[in-house]
């Protein structure tokens, strides 16, 4: 089956979102964890993930992502979620994730919450 | 899949499906099981929930259990009175013992060098009511049953 997975940067001074679009699988996760760890290296350090459109995800692509919230804290930075499916933020509860990821209705609180 | 051998439940309709195990096709069984959700009417979220365990179960099997003819098997068996869903995933792998299978854990996967894989089996049982897992050295039978909620003075 073709990969149609696209993420969409909004590169910020301090902070980017990442829109994305499609199935997040393993190559999925792995294109985001890309986008962001290019962007580690200049100093970005707080990514929103708007998944409003990946209403689909699986537990590889998960894992992923959680390397990626592993490397961005080290840092001292974090990872945020937000536009989430009502089953992929249970999901994210479920694995423990809302512990190390912040998670937000939209992205209108995620950046209120990155300001405060 | 017989309509009555998921344990106590019952159903009135079986479907079957089989697809290459190969990466993505998961999203087709995982798609059918949805619209079967919906259509015996469970609710979109519950529909969510079945699709995404699905999921799981077919990615387990292409990665674990290939028939010898690279295939996974799939089952649907539907029923209503109330509205239920049960998917059967079969592969052909070397079987595993479920009760082995540690709960994975994110404070040990966060910081550590443990693999983060492993959900599978964890997403699979908190997003259905019940899960099956039938394993023997000659492959692997995963049932997922999913059944409407019944409201009080509704049922």
């Amino acid at each position: 089956m073709p990969d149609n997975f696209e993420v969409i940067v909004q590169r910020e001074a301090t902070y980017a979102i990442l829109r994305t679009e499609g199935y997040i699988n393993n190559t999925g996760g792995e294109k985001i964890a890309r986008e962001c760890y290019k962007m580690l290296d200049d100093g970005i350090g707080v990514f929103i993930l708007n998944l409003a459109k990946s209403p689909i995800v699986n537990s590889v692509g998960i894992a992923v992502l959680i390397e990626l919230i592993e490397r961005v804290r080290e840092d001292g930075d974090k990872v945020i979620f937000c536009n989430c499916t009502p089953v992929i933020a249970k999901t994210f509860k479920i694995m423990g994730l809302t512990q190390y990821a912040e998670l937000y209705e939209n992205e209108k609180e995620a950046l209120a919450n990155i300001r405060s | 899949m017989s309509p009555n051998d998921a344990g106590e439940y019952t159903f009135d309709r079986v479907e079957h499906m089989s697809i290459p195990a190969e990466p993505n096709r998961e999203l087709e069984v995982a798609e059918r099981a949805f619209e079967l959700a919906r259509g015996v009417g469970l609710g979109a979220d519950e529909a969510d929930e079945v699709r995404l365990a699905v999921i799981e179960a077919v990615i387990n099997a292409i990665e674990h259990g290939r028939n010898e003819q690279g295939r996974v098997q799939v089952s649907f068996s539907t029923g209503s009175r109330p509205a239920r869903l049960a998917v059967t995933v079969g592969d052909s792998g070397r079987g595993f013992d479920p009760s082995r299978v540690a709960a994975p854990n994110i404070a040990e996967k966060i910081g550590t060098n443990q693999r983060k894989r492993g959900w599978g089996l964890k997403l699979m049982r908190s997003l259905m009511d019940e899960v099956i897992v039938d394993s023997s050295a000659k492959g692997t039978r995963v049932t997922l049953i999913k059944q409407a909620k019944v409201l009080p003075g509704l049922g």
